[in-house]
């Protein structure tokens, strides 16, 4: 493991420490409206500082960070999960069974994959309405043909092996055989995979925020900050700064780790 | 004269994390010009790390530790990159064992010779064309002018070699390493190339450093052998002192790991022990631990130096203080070659299979370079009664696979019956048979390395075998019976807490055929079981199948190319060539006197006065059913019969010997 993979794994670790002590770490409630245009660094109520500034309602822009770290820290994940079990279902049959099951599943996932990814967002969100569970619906499905696609050329590989022909020799049940004996031999791609993946996740969950087809207001996220605060970036560029920043740093973390965990997978 | 290749002392070592793993130590050798030198030695025991180090392609984790390598006066070491380059490829050539991945499979074969040529020597475009068709005609390959448009693909594994060792032959190099360069071939084709080399050597005064695992291969082609043991050269001289008197005790017990296929009754010796790893070589002989000739005081002495052959005017050497030992005349061998003597007409015939056939249908829907359909069996008969052990033998392609996969339920018959006690379990996949079926048919895979799956402890695959074949026992008793399989391929119990990567290619295929057994089955299939395993790993895997088989009470369906092994085994051998069965009956006297003419191609393989054949229309296709399909390669072949009219069967006296043939067909009528 080099110094990087170290960096992005503090990275990635700090930020899950402050999504978890949220109530703790921030200063003050996200969705009170305080002062107005407060410069970083400014004096707040009750003997506190603005680290970060306000955003245009007086809202702390770093309590407002802290807790749009949870939000994000639990549907990423959550959406990221969602499309592995669609996708990693997905893959083993297509790879398993082969023959029609493959060619099948293949071209829904072709098909999915050849529709514009943003576009396709939009017309999920727009059709079935913003909200938590609808941008982890809509994650899955534009993320899991791609994480199928993975898994099938793995399994391709995989089902020819001494071990599944002796498990299926021996009269192993479908599930033993592809849960036991070829997902856990497939693991080490798909946990870099999956790494990437969230990363990519972040990015989207933001994408959407700024779309205002995020997580309803006024909780806070991420990529809602960036959007509310879009038009007075010239005059108060910290409102935007801030949330980007956060963004960039955890989705950069999960890279790091991606690329180390990579080479030591090339390695072994 | 200056030697071709001279190298002095070389150490190469590997860093490792947190240590150095020592790959050779102080090896010396030179190669005359013209000269050609075998390197044998197990997998393991630094013979490519040599080759590697001559070529200076030590990774960057390898390095020269100590000496030097000197090619034609020059030292290696010093060469500035150009000309590196010169001498790589100019002046030594290499070919590496898998020629598929040796050349490139988005160029021609004539685009990859021309400008093999046009980088070493200033020729013209067409005068390199012109020498690259010399090339391959040099190999041996006809219609030159047509393999230079194709790509590798479409050759097959032995045109492809000969491609690659013209190539390598094309800047007229010096030296040329062969490094394992018939290991992925057929025995039939590994013979003819191996011929070649050696021709090809005499023709332009090469000289060959023939890396092999093989001491068959090495004994046929090298004028002189070193053998290596554990980084060392352990024995150095001619190859008939080396291998008619072998002095060293590793070498001897090689050369009994691999008994003669044509002589009757010889078990193959398994060399007890594993070899060391480079930390734990002791003072003195690296040998030592596993030699039956150990001597406390005498052998562990640290300086163990090569020395020249006691009473011998030869520059035989050897690295061992006890050279004068003899063999113990009353020496009982471990096993006695006892046919298991099954009387057909009594004994319980536990497997038939019925004119059994399976085409392998194109079923693309682009069909690159047409869409064919290819047949693996082909109205296959074949019995196997209680105890007895039936090889099947043929070469790759010969659908002997096929056959193991369909009587274990991993693909489904097409045409024909796999009666099993009088069952027919030939349509139903493995899944789908009944479970004591399942129990008493179980296999043993050709590749060790992924025979386990490397997720889960030996310990728990094997007790899940034992689970899922034998519901009715109880979790104790599961345990126990793992612990005592474990025993019987003669493996400690903490093997059973180790993972797969954790243990030696032998030690996994032990383990496989543990658990093929877990069942006590009836019926084992191994396929290829030895094919994969080093020669003294595979002697005693040998000797272990058959004394599993015997102390079991099971038949044994063993598929192998291995004629030795099939020698020492089989009570009865089958014959199968393009799908069909070319001659069947009891080993012996299939072995001994073969009839039919690929049953002698494939002895002649590992015979040399029977005439050879040349396998140049290996690539022919007879249609199914309209002739024999040995007609593209017959030396005997009767025009106008063969490729039209399918052989009969003949039988051969009373002996159940059969062969499909026309030509004893004929010949009885005269």
């Amino acid at each position: 493991m080099g110094a990087l993979t170290n960096i992005g794994a503090g990275v990635v670790a700090l930020w899950i420490f402050v999504a978890l002590a949220a109530p703790v770490l921030a200063p003050f409630d996200p969705n009170a409206l305080l002062s107005p245009f407060a410069t970083p660094g400014a004096p707040g109520p009750d003997d506190g500082t603005f680290w970060l500034g306000t955003d245009h309602l007086g809202r702390d822009i770093l309590s407002r960070i802290i807790w749009g770290a949870r939000s994000v820290l639990t549907y990423a994940p959550v959406a990221a999960f969602c499309a592995y079990v669609l996708g990693v279902t997905m893959g083993l049959a297509a790879g398993y069974f082969k023959g029609w099951v493959d060619a099948g599943l293949s071209f829904v996932s072709n098909a999915v994959l050849a529709f514009p990814v943003l576009v396709l967002y939009i017309l999920v969100i727009t059709t079935i309405g913003a909200s938590a569970l609808n941008i982890v619906l809509a994650v899955t499905f534009a993320s899991a043909p791609g994480i199928m696609r993975i898994v099938r050329s793995l399994v391709l590989d995989l089902r020819n092996r001494g071990y599944v022909a002796a498990a299926e020799t021996r009269g192993e049940a479908l599930w033993w055989i592809l849960f036991v004996e070829i997902l856990p031999n497939a693991r080490g791609p798909l946990i870099v995979d999956a790494c990437l993946r969230l990363g990519y996740v972040i990015i989207t969950i933001g994408v959407l925020g700024f779309l205002g087809l995020g997580l309803p207001p006024p909780d806070p996220d991420w990529g809602g900050m960036i959007n509310e605060s879009r038009a007075l970036t010239l005059a108060f560029p910290h409102m935007t700064l801030f949330p980007c920043l956060a963004i960039s740093s955890l989705v950069l973390g999960l890279n790091l780790m991606a690329d180390g965990l990579r080479k030591g997978e090339v390695r072994s | 004269m200056t030697p071709v290749l001279d190298i002095q002392n070389l150490s190469v070592s590997y860093r490792a994390p947190g240590r150095v793993v020592s790959a050779v130590t102080d090896f010396s050798l030179s190669i005359a010009p013209g000269e050609r030198v075998g390197l044998v030695g197990e997998s393991g025991c630094g013979k490519s790390s040599i080759a590697m180090a001559i070529m200076r392609y030590l990774g960057r984790n390898g390095l020269v530790s100590h000496g030097a390598i000197n090619y034609q006066g020059q030292d290696m070491a010093a060469l500035a990159s150009e000309a590196l380059r010169q001498v790589r490829g100019g002046g030594i050539a290499m070919v590496y064992q898998d020629p598929m991945a040796a050349l490139n499979p988005t160029m021609t074969i004539g685009a990859q010779l021309i400008e093999t040529r046009l980088a070493h020597g200033a020729v013209s475009k067409i005068q390199a064309c012109d020498d690259a068709m010399a090339g391959l005609a040099d190999v041996q390959l006809s219609d030159t002018t047509a393999i230079m448009a194709r790509y590798p693909h479409q050759l097959s594994g032995g045109q492809l070699q000969r491609v690659v060792i013209a190539m390598a032959l094309l800047p007229r190099p010096n030296l040329l390493l062969l490094d394992e360069p018939t290991t992925a071939l057929d025995a039939t084709v590994e013979e003819s190339v191996v011929d070649l080399i050696g021709e090809i050597s005499s023709k332009y005064r090469t000289a060959l450093l023939f890396i092999s695992h093989d001491l068959g291969l090495v004994e046929s082609v090298c004028d002189r052998v070193c053998v290596m043991y554990a980084g060392q050269a352990v024995e150095v001289g001619t190859g008939v002192s080396v291998f008619t008197q072998p002095r060293h005790p590793y070498t001897d017990a090689l050369l009994q790991c691999r008994p003669d296929p044509l002589s009757t009754g010889t078990a193959p010796r398994e060399i007890p022990g594993v070899i060391s790893g480079s930390h734990e070589y002791g003072r003195g002989c690296r040998f030592a631990p596993r030699c039956t000739y150990f001597e406390v005081g005498v052998c562990d002495t640290p300086d163990m130096a090569l020395s020249a052959r006691t009473n011998s005017t030869s520059s035989h050497m050897v690295r061992c203080v006890k050279q004068n030992w003899t063999r113990p005349t009353e020496e009982i061998p471990l096993f006695e070659h006892i046919p298991s003597q099954v009387d057909k007409s009594s004994s319980r015939l536990m497997l038939q299979v019925n004119q059994l056939s399976k085409t392998y249908r194109d079923t693309s829907l682009v069909g690159f370079g047409g869409a064919r359909d290819v047949v693996a069996l082909d109205g296959v008969n074949l019995t196997v009664h209680k105890g007895e052990i039936v090889a099947v033998v043929g070469e790759s392609g010969s659908g002997k696979s096929t056959l193991a996969k369909i009587l274990m339920g991993l693909e489904l018959t097409e045409d024909g019956a796999v009666l099993f006690e009088a069952v027919d379990v030939g349509a139903l996949r493995a899944r789908n048979r009944p479970r004591s079926i399942r129990r008493a048919l179980q296999m043993v895979f050709q590749n060790p390395d992924d025979t386990l799956n490397p997720s889960l402890r030996v310990g728990t695959q094997l007790r899940r075998a034992i689970k899922v074949l034998l519901p009715d026992l109880r979790r104790s008793e599961v345990a126990m019976r793992a612990t005592e399989l474990l025993d019987s391929v003669r493996l400690s119990a903490h093997v059973a807490n180790m993972w797969p990567n954790e243990l030696s290619g032998g030690q996994k295929q032990r383990v496989a055929i543990a658990r093929a057994f877990a069942g006590a089955p009836d019926i084992i299939v191994a396929d290829e079981p030895l094919s994969a395993l080093d020669v003294s790993v595979s002697a005693a895997i040998t000797l272990l199948l058959k004394s599993m088989q015997r102390d079991h009470g099971a038949s044994l369906l063993l598929i192998s190319h291995d004629l030795a092994a099939v020698r020492y085994l089989a009570d009865t051998v089958v014959v199968l060539y393009g799908g069909k069965v070319m001659e069947r009956g009891p080993a012996p006297a299939v072995l001994a006197s073969p009839r039919h003419p690929y049953t002698q191609m494939l002895m002649g393989a590992c015979k040399v006065d029977v005439p050879k054949l040349e396998p140049q229309n290996a690539n022919v296709v007879v249609e199914a059913g309209t002739g024999c399909p040995f007609v593209s390669r017959c030396p005997e072949r009767i025009g106008g019969l063969c490729e039209n009219t399918p052989p009969p069967i003949i039988c051969l006296g009373e002996e159940q010997h059969e062969i499909a043939c026309h030509l004893e067909a004929v010949n009885r009528s005269r």
